[in-house]
């Protein structure tokens, strides 16, 4: 199975905390990866490593087999790495169109020039966006909030129109910052149907960070457990649940 | 051959397709847009998907279940089984698998048609109890991308080897319709089995034309209009409306992106007819309603104003009264301030030929809307016999279900009808009734001679039009003798936005008349949160002394109307919300009476013997199937209790020995 994005020997610090400590991890297309560990154990400093937000000291990191260090953040994004952070970054203002719309931009070829004379390829580009948007409405089973304002929607819709605007992107690959928390068990059950099947219809491998078990392991094809900034465990669910190591971390050590 | 020849609906596509080609008849909000289909576009999926259904084995005389929501897809499916003169039984979407079982069983369905991952997960489940299905076809992919059941079969895939078998033979699919007749069964119409099992009533292609016809010979309406098909072709009349008159008039019938879209898609559209159930209207006048209760003191005055002043005006002018001058004078005013705006916002601007149908609505709803200028009307029949009764004309008597329709001579003789000694209508005439699907001994049972029995209590007008009382089983006497309506008194109190359904009580053993209510959580809980009234969940929202002086003080608005005896003088909220999912409601969301009484006992019991509170516990089923159980104490009110004196208590010991 190829690999979709991988980091080598990672370490990342941030003066004298070194918040990811030689970690190596590889993500394969069509695999849905979870990465879990307790609170402080790196997660969402590698996710950020991952979307090369953070640049590490030490350790390379490939996308597609190639290196991305010598690549801006936005032509990683370009490159099709999508993200939702924890909580939403949505603009409150704006409709669930307009904010899905927002990640078509790496995709958009017209300048603001050519948006203002409005000529007919231009006319045509914005139909064929606005047509990606509507199948993601679709895909979400968002029609009814498609022209509300997003700062009226409650959390679990918001979270679905953030995770709309990373699939406008198109992405090549997803990264999730703990998609779940602060959502209802019906929220997150409808999430994790969506999610699934973002894999499932969009062949797009997901990577998640969750700090909800029960979530991860019926989701997660594979998991890495974190801690301290090293990995700990790297396996299926359920040899991941068996691992000595990871028990040790989230129950503390046995006398 | 021409229009008038055709024997099936089938055959009249393809001519209306030979006529006009490009002439838009059916359109489908898909991604946000409105997409337009041509009669040649439709009758070349219809073509290409009949001969697919052939090459999955479906035959002449053979029966395709369709299970999904009003979208092209679902009308094609019906009109491709009857070019092969096959019949459809259509389903309502939300028909659980054991239904689902019972129908595929008992009507020898061999394919299932079937929209999205929801409907084909229970379409699976049933293949074990109904052997006879060999294949099941789906028309929306999503979820279904892993799914690997041999028997599943893509739209798409089925459309086109039935292109490839059109390509080698082009004449195949001519000589299958050449073959339908009008004696063909057409759809098998399940009742909805409010008393025991469905039964499959055999609508024949000559019955659904012979429908069509009586309805424009009652009301015009003008080739070309727009339609909006909501109602579920489950239920024959959408059979007669969009499906039918949709080829015979013809129509462009309009699909909603999504059920829960509909009345923001009605508002874009704009129709020119339309047909709702009366639980559809209800709803567009409680949202109008609940409005104007979040308006502020000014906007509501004009508001009232408007409304009265259309009342005045438009039902005035509908019972045979002149309106007052003032009133006239004022109208233009009252249209362009409340009136055309409301319209407008329901998307009723253009809207010309509104029926209301099903069972019988409060006159209170109907006046609402004559008042905005809407001429909503009702019909009234079985599917049985077929459409009997409309509003006609331009003045109609709105307590009534309006004047006999005509039959045209050459779907059969003229209607005939009559009141037997119990109060039954009796019908004969039309196409009449072709019997129920492997059920000779219940067709013998609903007729009388040659005469179909409705089990319809009925009166007539001096005008001649005829008046819905209730069904004859359901009139109910109390133990003193005094006869009451239950249904009348439910539909007038279901008018309140507070009320979502209730069930009236009392029969031979008791001595008064009793409600359940089940309140509408969307709109008293509005209304607590206004009132600052706080609450948790449905059962608690339920039984706040707060919100049952609200509904008692509704029911007391009711009462005013009804004969002494007849009144409502005890009630109870119901402590969660009524389900179809568990057994409580069927799914055309009518009470299962019986099921609820047995369920409910002890609070009836605790209504009638006086107390003030009862705890009840019952089963509840959660929408993943989950099961648990729900305790809840359930407080009973006096109707009267706050404002009436000792006098008008009623009698609650007599009640105890009764109980």
């Amino acid at each position: 199975m190829a690999v979709a994005l991988a980091v080598r020997e990672v370490t990342l610090r941030f003066g004298g905390v070194t918040a990811l400590d030689g970690v190596t991890v590889e993500v394969n297309h069509d695999e849905l990866l979870a990465i879990i560990g307790p609170n402080g154990a790196g997660k969402t400093s590698l996710l950020n490593v991952f979307s090369g937000f953070y640049r590490p000291q030490v350790g390379r990191v490939e996308l597609d087999g190639e290196p991305v260090r010598s690549m801006r953040v936005d032509q990683i994004a370009r490159r099709g790495v999508a993200r939702t952070f924890q909580g939403t970054h949505l603009f409150a203002g704006q409709t669930v169109v307009e904010n899905i719309l927002v990640g078509r931009h790496v995709h958009m070829k017209t300048n603001i020039l050519q948006a203002f004379c409005y000529f007919p390829w231009v006319s045509r580009e914005e139909d064929e966006h606005r047509r990606t948007v509507e199948e993601i409405i679709d895909f979400l089973e968002i029609e009814s909030i498609r022209n509300e304002r997003v700062g009226t929607l409650g959390y679990g819709l918001r979270k679905r129109v953030d995770l709309g605007r990373a699939l406008a992107q198109e992405p090549s690959i997803l990264l999730m910052d703990e998609p779940m928390a602060g959502m209802n068990s019906e929220e997150k059950e409808d999430l994790a149907r969506f999610i699934l099947d973002v894999r499932e219809a969009r062949k797009t491998p997901v990577v998640l960070v969750e700090h909800d078990m029960g979530v991860v392991m019926d989701l997660a094809d594979r998991i890495v457990v974190l801690d301290f900034g090293r990995v700990i465990a790297d396996g299926t669910p359920a040899e991941v649940q068996r691992n000595p190591d990871v028990i040790r971390a989230y129950l503390g050590e046995a006398q | 051959m021409t229009i008038e020849q055709a024997q099936t609906l089938a055959q009249v596509l393809a001519e209306r397709a030979r006529l006009s080609p490009d002439a838009v008849c059916e359109r489908h909000k898909r991604l946000g847009v409105w997409h337009e289909f041509t009669w040649a576009q439709v009758h070349d999926n219809v073509r290409a998907l009949a001969l697919g259904l052939q090459g999955l084995g479906l035959r002449r005389g053979g029966v395709v279940m369709a299970i999904g929501e009003n979208e092209p897809e679902h009308f094609w499916t019906e009109f491709a089984a009857h070019a092969l003169g096959a019949a459809v039984v259509s389903l309502y979407p939300d028909q659980n698998a054991d239904e689902i079982a019972y129908l595929a069983q008992d009507s020898g369905a061999t394919v299932i048609v079937a929209q999205d991952q929801e409907q084909v997960d229970k379409a699976l489940a049933v293949v074990p109890q109904a052997p006879a299905v060999k294949a099941i076809v789906y028309w929306d992919a999503a979820g279904l991308w892993s799914y690997r059941d041999p028997l599943l079969h893509p739209f798409e895939d089925v459309q086109r080897s039935g292109r490839d078998v059109h390509a080698g033979d082009p004449a195949c699919y001519e000589r299958e319709l050449a073959a339908g007749c009008a004696d063909d069964v057409a759809v098998l119409s399940y009742t909805s089995g409010t008393t025991g099992r469905p039964k499959g009533v055999i609508l024949t292609q000559r019955y659904l034309f012979d429908n069509a016809a009586r309805i424009t010979g009652a009301l015009d309406f003008r080739p070309g209009c727009e339609y909006l098909t909501y109602i579920a072709p489950a239920w024959a009349t959408e059979q007669f409306f969009g499906i039918t008159l949709g080829l015979m008039v013809p129509m462009v019938v309009n699909f909603p992106e999504r059920p829960e879209q509909v009345l923001a898609n009605l508002r874009e559209l704009a129709v020119e007819a339309m047909l709702f159930s009366p639980r559809q209207w209800e709803n567009l006048a409680s949202v109008v309603q609940a409005r104007m209760l979040d308006a502020g003191p000014l906007r509501r005055a004009v508001y009232e104003w408007g409304v009265a002043v259309g009342r005045e005006v438009h039902v005035g002018r509908l019972e045979g009264r002149q309106p007052s001058l003032a009133a006239r004078l004022m109208y233009p005013l009252a249209d362009a301030l409340v009136l055309e705006p409301l319209r407008d916002k329901l998307g009723l601007v253009r809207a010309e030929i509104t029926l209301c149908g099903g069972s019988a609505m409060a006159p209170d709803v109907y006046r609402l809307f004559h008042a905005m200028g809407v001429h909503l009307r009702n019909a009234y029949g079985a599917t049985e016999i077929g459409l009997l009764t409309l509003h006609q004309g331009a003045k109609y008597d709105l307590e009534t279900v309006g004047h006999w329709m005509k039959c045209e001579p050459r779907y059969g003789p003229p209607l005939q009808w009559r009141v037997s000694g119990e109060g039954e209508l009796l019908v004969k005439g039309g196409s009449g009734f072709a019997g129920y699907h492997g059920k000779p001994d219940k067709t013998a049972e609903a007729m009388d001679g040659e005469w179909y029995r409705t089990g319809d209590a009925v009166s007539q007008t001096e005008a001649g039009e005829l008046v819905f009382l209730e069904r004859v089983k359901d009139m109910r006497r109390l133990r003193g003798g005094h006869r009451f309506p239950p249904q009348f008194i439910e539909t007038r109190l279901r008018f309140s936005p507070f009320i979502k359904d209730l069930m009236t009580l009392g029969d031979e053993q008791r001595d008064f008349v009793a409600a359940l209510i089940n309140i509408d959580m969307q709109v008293v809980g509005r209304w607590a949160e206004e009132r600052k009234i706080g609450f948790s969940t449905f059962t608690d929202l339920s039984q706040r002394p707060e919100v049952r002086e609200l509904i008692r003080s509704e029911i007391a608005r009711i009462n005013v109307f009804l004969p002494a005896q007849a009144r409502v003088l005890r009630f109870a909220n119901f402590p969660k919300e009524l389900d179809p999912d568990e057994g409580e409601l069927t799914r055309s969301r009518k009470l299962r009476r019986e099921f609820l009484e047995e369920r409910y006992a002890p609070l009836i019991d605790g209504l009638y013997a006086g107390e003030r509170e009862v705890t009840i516990t019952v089963p509840v089923t959660y929408q993943d199937g989950r099961k648990g159980t729900l305790s809840a104490k359930v407080a009973i009110t006096e109707v009267n209790g706050a404002a009436a004196g000792p006098a008008l208590q009623p009698p609650l010991t007599v009640a105890t020995e009764g109980a």
